[in-house]
């Protein structure tokens, strides 16, 4: 998923703490993602190391940073680096509140400019294939969200797929697109005019939210787009952009007034990494801003049912469709039978999901906490990885230190430990990176 | 099919190849002592165990590149364990030995380490149980069997090249409401992930937990009601292979309860409330109408809504209804 581009390593904060011995300064910094504190830094990033933007800086070849240690060895750099890769998954663990139930319209450039092969193979084919990509895992992180597609094209919005929770009608309108030429110019104002539209039925507990791929760097609108950005500001929609070429300020502008002042959500892609990487951000449910939450009266609390799902020799009608099937779920409420989850009981009114689909998102709620790396010492309590048993190295003592034979192995740079907080339990670098990326549980823990 | 949970990964799962990849076979077993003596008279830890072997032993002669893991889920004195592989032990020759001689190699290695490792545990347990925790769940050891697989199925053949497959199964005697249910959702959803589907062995109480990680992941539950026939049920639902299951007719049970928990009372419940910030289920609408879990504050509107209790109109001739009484 985050595939790394060779040319550029990404530095984290976690990495800098680590004892790398290269140079640390010219190497193009690349945001994470779910990293609050870097989002921020968004624009700092593209700072070079003299200050200037990144293009103008002098081109550093990935081969340039890495340096020989004394024994004209480079394996204990590796694999020092090859951990401070895996180790650059790690998220911040905060946790925020979030909009979890999320309404969302991706609006998807489709202008002439699209067409430029300045992506491989051009712009509208990696927009497309990374959209799809964005559609599962939206769905996959926010089971209980709606989303909608819009193109820009030729100077009108065309509505590609109508707001609905089904991934699999969104990714087929997208591949459906990939026939389409991009041609003419883009509209702001029509195509936010028509996601505001979109948005304008979504429930109060849901967020209203637009995501925007934007490649052209002008826009031509059939009136005044100033008046488009009160509206989305009046009616809380917040708009988030992906620039493809370079910064726009209408763009800026707009991001910084539907996000309550803040305009890191405004991001230019610096390569097609970064592309996958923001993309990836716009997957986590945003944090509700300080300013919004005084605003409100406060949440929602909604009552819903968990049914029941039956299997019947005898198909019988659902009460939705009146159609007659085979099985479907029973309403806790009403014991009425329905054909599909989520919804809402035509019956009783009450709201029907399965607590598989909410229990999705939990993560985001109890984040695991970071594991710190165990300090190089001379002998560890562990001998192996506490969940998948693999061999830590061992400690080296301080004679074996002093040969320099031994600076090329891996275990003088690093103990390779890495240590719950909670538990006190070692891991190694693979399961770390294992357990906060896909499992959010430490195995450890769980007495 | 469940519609939402399973359609981000359906379109990956048509093209599973029906090659001889060798696959992993990671076995959880319920060892919660508390609730093995509600068992008594039912079934002992020694039966199951034999089944369980013979389970494993037949999984291993399938295919030679087959591999074993049987972890234990709690105990009161030690938490989530392995029973087998054991890494640190290399040694297994030098006790005595448990098992008739004359068996195949692998199959006595295997089956010695695990009956070793097992009379360890029941030998440190502690006689009088009375004011001692329990460490360890389900969820715990089920963390450490998706650790130990994603190191054999997604790190090692990076740099060996041999591909391996895996699937677990769960045997349980415990109830739900032993079990931390956000640690075992994110196992499901982890398992479903790395297409580890998950077959479930259940003595005891039914389990709606361990039926929707079977369902997610596309896993055989099995009630067990009569325990005698332990090993047919193993074998006859387990060896059915994972690319055949959409054709077959499972021996699962059709009805699947969804029910989930409640954050407060871990109570499981069929009608909840949900926090639209955080979507956490609670039984009750919380006190002071402020989330537990993330602390949002609730529309007090709102919360009066849910509070109304339904009324019940008395039915009158609707001519002679004054204008006051009317409001409904
Ligand atoms: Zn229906
Ligand atoms: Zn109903
Ligand atoms: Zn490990
Ligand atoms: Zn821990
Ligand atoms: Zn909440």
């Amino acid at each position: 998923m985050n595939d790394s581009d060779d040319d550029y390593l990404e530095v984290d904060e976690g990495i800098e703490e680590n004892d790398l011995s290269f140079d640390k300064k010219g190497v193009a910094r690349r945001t994470r993602k779910e990293n609050q504190k870097q989002k921020t830094t968004a624009n700092i990033a593209l700072k070079g190391s003299n200050g200037g933007y990144s293009w103008e800086d002098e081109y550093h070849r990935s081969w340039d940073i890495v340096q020989e240690d004394e024994a004209g060895s480079l394996e204990g750099i590796v694999t020092g680096i090859m951990e401070a890769h895996k180790k650059r998954f790690l998220k911040n663990v905060t946790p925020f509140q979030r909009g979890i139930i999320r309404s969302m319209v991706l609006v998807i450039d489709f202008s002439k400019v699209m067409s430029e092969k300045d992506l491989r193979p051009n712009r509208a084919a990696l927009t497309i294939s990374n959209a799809i990509e964005f559609v599962n895992n939206f769905f996959d992180q926010n089971p209980i969200s709606q989303l909608g597609i819009v193109l820009m094209r030729n100077g009108i919005a065309t509505l590609v797929s109508e707001v609905s929770g089904n991934p699999n009608n969104h990714v087929e309108a997208l591949r459906s697109i990939r026939r389409l030429e991009p041609t003419g110019d883009p509209s702001l104002q029509n195509a936010f005019e028509m996601a505001r539209g979109l948005l304008l039925h979504t429930p109060s507990h849901s967020t209203r939210e637009i995501l925007m791929i934007f490649g052209a760097l002008f826009t031509s609108d059939p009136g005044d787009i100033h008046t488009t950005i009160d509206s989305l500001v009046k009616e809380k929609i917040r708009v988030k952009i992906i620039g493809l070429t370079a910064q726009v300020a209408i763009c800026k502008e707009i991001c910084r007034r539907t996000n309550y002042g803040d305009d890191t959500l405004y991001a230019v892609i610096l390569n097609e990494g970064h592309f996958k990487d923001l993309l990836l951000d716009a997957v986590t449910p945003l944090a509700i801003s300080k300013s919004a939450q005084v605003e409100m009266r406060g949440f929602t609390l909604i009552k819903a049912g968990f049914p029941t799902r039956i299997s019947e020799a005898i198909p019988s009608f659902c009460a939705c469709h009146s159609k007659l099937i085979h099985g479907g779920y029973i309403c806790p409420g009403c014991k009425s039978k329905v054909c599909m989850l989520p919804t809402v009981c035509p019956c009783c009114n009450l709201m029907l999901i399965l607590s598989t689909h909410l229990a999705r998102s939990y993560h985001h709620l109890f984040p695991l906490k970071l594991f710190q790396e165990v300090p190089l010492a001379e002998s560890y309590i562990s001998t192996n990885c506490f969940s998948c048993l693999t061999e830590f190295p061992q400690g080296m003592s301080e004679s074996e230190r002093s040969n320099s034979d031994n600076r090329a192995k891996k275990e003088f740079h690093t103990s390779s430990r890495y240590q719950c907080p909670d538990c006190n339990k070692h891991f190694c670098v693979d399961c770390d990176v294992f357990v906060h990326d896909v499992l959010h549980n430490c195995p450890g823990c769980g007495c | 099919m469940d519609a939402i949970a399973d359609r981000a990964f359906q379109e990956k799962q048509h093209n599973v190849s029906q090659d001889e990849t060798p696959s992993l076979l990671a076995v959880v077993i319920d060892t919660n002592p508390l609730e093995w003596t509600k068992l008594k008279g039912v079934i002992c830890l020694k039966e199951l165990c034999k089944s369980v072997l013979v389970l494993l032993n037949a999984h291993l002669s399938l295919n030679s590149g087959n591999r074993v893991a049987v972890l234990t889920s709690s105990s009161l004195n030690s938490g989530p364990k392995f029973l087998y592989p054991d890494p640190n032990d290399k040694t297994y020759e030098k006790r005595e030995s448990l098992l008739s001689s004359d068996i195949h190699r692998q199959f006595k290695f295997v089956d010695q380490k695990i009956i070793q490792e097992l009379q360890i545990l029941l030998d440190n347990e502690p006689l009088n149980p009375e004011n001692q925790e329990l460490k360890g769940s389900i969820a715990g050891a089920m963390s450490m069997a998706l650790s130990y697989i994603n190191r054999l199925t997604n790190i090692e053949p990076e740099s060996t090249g041999n591909t391996l497959r895996a699937k677990m199964l769960v045997i349980s005697i415990s109830d739900d409401s032993t079990q931390q249910y956000v640690p075992f959702m994110n196992c499901i959803f982890s398992a479903q992930k790395m297409k580890v589907s998950i077959d479930v062995c259940k003595m005891g109480p039914d389990s709606s937990f361990l039926q929707q990680a079977s369902d997610v992941t596309n896993g055989v539950y099995m009630l067990i009601k009569n325990v005698h026939g332990l090993i047919q049920y193993l074998t006859t639902a387990l060896f059915i292979d994972p690319s055949l299951r959409p054709i077959m007719v499972l021996p699962t049970n059709s009805d699947l309860d969804f029910r989930a928990s409640c954050f407060v009372t871990n109570k499981v419940i069929d009608i909840g409330y949900v926090c639209s910030v955080c979507l956490c289920i609670f039984s009750i609408i919380p006190r002071n109408n402020v989330c537990p879990t993330c602390q949002s504050k609730f529309d007090d509107a709102v919360v009066k809504k849910l509070r109304q209790k339904p009324i019940v109109i008395p039915l009158q001739k609707k001519k002679k209804l004054e204008d006051g009484v009317q409001r409904t």
